[in-house]
């Protein structure tokens, strides 16, 4: 009896959700690989990333070596999953870095309007007209190449454009008319941010950062292209991946593995943020 | 309407003004000089100094900006560090090649683009918008420059059957032109496509759920013509507004795939620019680039006012 | 290769099948996408931009004096075989006691706007050199310059010299200048017009090409007429453009050298260039300033696993020498050649244990009793390389894990090219990496070592009195031998004093499409065998 009441009860939950889970679904499987390389692969692989072997240099792959060997006889298994742990850290904090600069500013000059806002805008919008590329060169000219300054080069080219996207959000919640009764009610301005603007802002921000993850492991491994990553020997995704252009048409097969973990990576990162814009899209419409 | 577009250009001139204010101290502020990039391994101290007296870099911040804004104000850009060249003629010089890659690669991304989001914007949550939202996704995976070596490398390489880079005038060689176009136009298109599919996509979900569609549906027109005539023409002053979106995705793909493929664009210009210190060279396409991101917003802006007026009020 | 094409066909196929498509039929049956047949014979080089410019008395690197050699010519130059032969001269003579030198020149060479070089032109051109700052140390010597007639010129010098007739030939440096063109324009030099060399520089468009055409004046003129010289620093790109028929002439990588020419698509010609590639060191202070620690380094560092490692088995070794053995002054000098690594490696320690640093904990080196350090300091260095050098990066790696052998740690530091060098004048760094070139013994004692050379503050920091005179004497002297001796003491001396770890060379690998004929091994930046070479 209760089988067949269950049965009845979830049969429609599953025909809504059935569309969107299959997309879900492989972006959950592919990000859990990757949560699982940064987690554990160094573990798993159990070789030191760092250790040269020139005798063996470009060996395909083998039962010793995974994915056989860089340009110096390194392991490449091991590089890339410790790239990994270096590239998850960078986007983390390249994203952390910007959040905790554009939300205080969002809303700050958002939810003040007026002069405050005018000016703090205009301020960000000369950021934002400023090239990232540039940003990152000053970055790394002044601290030296390292993850760190990675983080703080991401993460200062970030902050502009999403202190916008911010005051907009901010803007927009304020005009809506909830608002205005709260403090007709006689809310603080400190209550009506706390309670009504924060909490709307929630989903907008759990969302804007996970695409931003996406952004931040490409940009890493374009800062790479550029050469200015990580302090080699340690390995990053994006270091990798410049390194193994040099010796692109002789090996290919070290560019393809060192491009596919951030293909893959990015791709889970969208895939699991264009389900949660739609499971928000779709709570904000009803 | 007119008021509210000359007050967003009266506020664009400030911002112009202090981009070259932050972009002239900035770039003297960060380590690395003209000089030393230039004479690498042979500047020896001695040299470096005389140079740097030459060029009036040992003066005060002060003077330089002053003699350079007012060049600026002039209509006179400097002078190129590396080249010796006037700056406004080296970059003339590339508006023929850079709007060359740009215009083709705008038609590949609208052509990927505009029918892969209306197709799936016409039925949101279909198997089709399922399929086209997953390959945008995939697509704003795949690094430009990744994208490119790997084109390059099947298409010119092994397969022989484009250059792999180089660039010649359209007026010189209008075919040899177009052949050397293709690779580097088809990375940066594919590289922009996504963005435009998406925001084809969203759109077109949007018009759709205004009420002259399922009108039109009643009236008996079949789909297709529901999607060209109706959705799209009513789509596209939101797709208008996105331009902005695009120029930039446009600009930040330009400079990695110049880089790849030898183009003589502007985006060349600025990767090696910056790598240089070419300072007159930064300042000069950071106001230029800063003027076209501006216009490109205010454009969006007036085409969003027209759209909604109560965005003249904020 | 065939089995990458798959490999990466499947990769792209789904995003790139159907506009590859349209690109596949516009160039439908054409196969191998070369240029389209031009009327003239014309080629594409890609080289790197001239970043000095086009003035021979400022630009000094190789990515200017190569297409400076191709418009500037020099009054001689070197044959295919590398013997030294006329190029504007005809001929030359020199005075029993060496110290004038009576150049005549060819009759029929003239500039690209077809007026002829004279005498004038010549003596205007080393009167602007001997101020300059590229030549002025070659040319110390030099005392007057004296037109005879317009075809004959007498230079005067200060003391003999055997080496006057090469040094006017360094290829672009020493190229001969239009007195007229020169004076008429005072940017002359940002678009240089009625050149001397072989071809002349019609366009030039910055961050992207330059065109070359046949100077019509010059006295041998070269086969092919037109030459695109595309400004590129990308190995790997050059590659592909080599192998898809989109450029001619290239430098490309270590590894693709290796594999084009097993592959016999092109032709890879290399050649041993005296570029050697060193680490600097800061001797003022510990723990370089012992000679000891300097050695011990010497003898650690793992030569030829380097040149493997970061240029695939090309550009030669040395285990003491700077010059290469085909330079005339070579002695061989093997000071750090031992039998084994595990030999190398045992005397590095005992000379660091000599120099007061011993080894601690896990092997570690520590001062004890090292004027200028705390007992107890770790050894420990940073050594910056330039961030824009794919095989600097390669070698510091290696450094790191050769000295790590011996208790040393090193810290790579990827740095900034836009100031590298300015730090490194500075005195900023302790250990550093770099690489330059030099056409021969004299060029690089000169220049490297000499207090007043043009690299010196750059490379050895030198500033001795005695090695001054020692370099002024070789180039001073009258017989090739005694100058080969002096040369030699001069070799033995950096070999135990500042063995600067010269451990190894930079070969330029040059690609060369199958339709170039004739084209042989470039010696030095000149542009001589480009004349020679055809286009079949």
């Amino acid at each position: 009896m209760t089988a067949k009441t269950m049965v009845v009860t979830t049969a429609p939950k599953a025909a809504v959700r059935r569309r969107m889970p299959l997309r879900t679904a492989i972006g959950s499987g592919l990000g859990l690989l990757v949560v699982l390389t940064v987690a554990i692969g160094p573990w798993v692989i159990g070789k030191d990333p760092y250790a040269i072997d020139i005798a063996n240099r470009f060996a395909g792959p083998s039962a010793e070596h995974w994915l056989g060997t860089d340009e110096l006889g390194r392991d490449v298994a091991s590089r890339i999953a410790s790239g990994a742990r270096a590239t998850a850290l960078i986007a983390l904090g390249a994203v952390g870095i910007a959040t905790a600069v554009a939300i205080p500013l969002g809303l700050l000059t958002g939810f003040l309007g007026g002069w405050v806002d005018l000016v703090v805008t205009r301020v960000v919008d000369l950021f934002l007209a400023i090239p990232s590329l540039l940003v990152a060169i000053g970055v790394v000219g002044v601290f030296g190449a390292s993850v760190t300054t990675t983080v703080l080069a991401l993460g200062l080219s970030y902050w502009p454009f999403y202190t916008r996207l911010i005051r907009s959000a901010v803007v927009g919640i304020r005009s809506r008319a909830y608002i205005d009764a709260a403090r007709v009610l006689g809310a603080s301005r400190w209550r009506v941010i706390r309670t009504e603007i924060l909490t709307g802002l929630a989903p907008l921000v759990l969302l804007q950062t996970t695409v931003l993850l996406g952004f931040a492991v490409l940009d890493e491994a374009a800062l790479g292209f550029l050469g200015l990553g990580v302090q080699p020997p340690q390995a990053s995704w994006g270091s990798r991946l410049a390194e193994s252009r040099e010796f692109i048409l002789a090996q290919p097969e070290l560019a393809l593995v060192a491009g596919v973990p951030i293909v893959v990576a990015v791709f889970a990162v969208n895939l699991l943020s264009d389900a949660l814009r739609d499971r928000l899209d779709a709570r904000r419409i009803s | 309407m007119l008021r509210y577009a000359l007050s967003r250009v009266l506020l664009a001139l400030p911002l112009l003004f202090g981009l070259s204010v932050l972009s002239f101290i900035y770039v003297r502020l960060i380590p690395g000089d003209p000089i030393v990039a230039m004479l690498g391994v042979n500047g020896n101290p001695a040299l470096v100094a005389r140079l740097r007296e030459q060029f009036g870099l040992d003066r005060p911040l002060l003077s330089q900006y002053g003699e350079w804004i007012t060049g600026v104000a002039r209509g006179d850009l400097g002078v190129s560090f590396r080249s010796q060249m006037p700056i406004s003629t080296i970059i003339v010089d590339r508006i023929p090649a850079t709007l060359q890659l740009a215009g083709a690669a705008l038609l590949v991304s609208l052509l990927i683009a505009i029918p892969a989001g209306v197709a799936a914007g016409m039925r949101p949550g279909s198997r089709l918008d399922s399929l086209i939202t997953s390959a945008t996704l995939f697509g704003l995976a795949v690094p430009a420059f990744f994208l490119g070596t790997l084109l390059m490398l099947v298409f010119a390489v092994n397969l022989r059957l484009v250059p792999s880079q180089g660039y010649v005038p359209f007026a010189d060689d209008p075919m040899q032109s177009l052949r050397l176009t293709l690779l580097p136009a088809v990375t940066l298109g594919l590289a922009i496509s996504p963005y435009l599919a998406r925001l084809t996509r969203s759109a077109v979900v949007e018009t759709i759920q205004e009420s002259f569609v399922p009108f039109a549906q009643a009236k008996g027109l079949t789909p297709r013509k529901i999607s060209m005539g109706y959705v799209l023409r009513n789509a596209l002053p939101s797709l208008v507004a996105a331009l902005g979106v695009t120029v930039a995705s446009l600009i930040a793909g330009s400079i990695v795939v110049e880089a790849l493929f030898n183009w003589p664009g502007m985006g060349r210009l600025v990767a090696s620019a910056v790598v240089e210190r070419d300072y007159a060279m930064i300042e000069a396409l950071l106001l230029i680039y800063g003027g076209l991101f501006i216009t490109v917003n205010l454009v969006c802006e007036l085409v969003q006012s027209v759209l909604d007026p109560r965005v003249r009020l904020t | 290769m065939r089995r990458t094409t798959t490999l990466f066909g499947v990769s792209v196929l789904v995003g790139a099948s159907a506009l590859a498509g349209c690109g596949g039929s516009r160039s439908g049956s054409e196969s191998g996408a070369g240029n389209s047949a031009p009327a003239v014979a014309e080629i594409t080089m890609l080289q790197p931009e001239p970043s000095q410019g086009l003035d021979p008395n400022l630009a000094a690197s190789d990515a200017s004096r190569i297409p400076m050699a191709m418009m500037y010519e020099t009054l001689t130059e070197r044959d295919a075989s590398g013997k030294l032969i006329g190029a504007l001269a005809e001929k030359w003579e020199s005075s029993p006691d060496g110290k004038t030198y009576t150049f005549t020149l060819r009759d029929k060479a003239a500039f690209s706007d077809g007026t002829p070089i004279t005498a004038e032109d010549v003596k205007f051109s080393f009167d602007r050199m001997k101020a300059g700052e590229v030549m002025k140390g070659l040319l110390s010597t030099l005392t007057g310059v004296e037109v005879v007639d317009p075809k004959t010129i007498r230079f005067t010098l200060a003391k003999p010299s055997s080496v006057f007739p090469e040094t006017v030939g360094r290829p672009g440096s020493a190229g001969i200048l239009s007195k007229k063109a020169v004076e008429a324009k005072s940017d002359y030099f940002v678009q240089p017009t009625a050149t001397s060399g072989p071809w002349q520089l019609t366009s030039y468009i910055p961050k992207g090409s330059a065109t070359f055409e046949v100077n019509p004046g010059y006295p041998t003129p070269p086969k092919i007429a037109k030459i695109k010289y595309t400004f590129s620093e990308d190995p790997a790109g050059h590659a592909a453009a080599l192998e898809s028929g989109s450029g001619d002439i290239a430098n490309i990588g270590y590894v693709d050298a290796e594999r084009l020419k097993a592959g016999g698509v092109v032709q890879v010609l290399q050649s041993d260039a005296l570029a050697p590639l060193f680490w600097g060191w800061d001797r003022s202070k510990p723990p370089f300033s012992d000679k000891k620690v300097r050695q011990a380094i010497a003898f650690a560092v793992d030569r030829e696993s380097r040149q493997t490692a970061c240029w695939s088995g090309t550009g030669g070794i040395t285990y003491g020498n700077i010059l290469r053995p085909w330079d005339p002054n070579y002695t061989e000098i093997n000071a750090y050649r031992t039998a084994s690594r595990q030999e190398s490696v045992a005397k590095a320690k005992a000379l660091l244990t000599e120099a007061g640093w011993v080894e601690g904990a896990a092997g570690a080196r520590t001062a004890k009793g090292v004027s200028g350090m705390a007992d107890g300091a770790p050894f420990k260095v940073t050594v910056p390389y330039e961030s824009n050098w794919p095989a600097a990066g390669c070698h510091v790696q290696v450094l790191q894990q050769n000295l790590k052998e011996i208790g040393v740690e090193v810290t790579p530091e990827k740095y900034d090219p836009a100031a590298y060098w300015g730090d490194a004048a500075k005195g900023k760094f302790a250990m550093y990496h770099g690489g330059a070139g030099a056409s021969g013994s004299a060029d690089l004692y000169q220049n490297w070592f000499h207090s007043k050379g043009s690299l010196t503050a750059l490379t050895t920091h030198l500033d001795d009195k005695s090695i001054d005179a020692k370099i002024d004497d070789a180039l001073a002297a009258t017989s090739p031998e005694g100058a080969g001796a002096i040369f030699k003491e001069l070799e033995q001396w950096q070999a135990d004093e500042l063995p600067m770890l010269v451990i190894g060379y930079q070969w330029p690998q040059v690609a060369v499409g199958k339709r170039v004929k004739n084209f042989t091994a470039p010696l030095d930046a000149d542009s001589a065998n480009l004349v020679r070479a055809e286009v079949g």
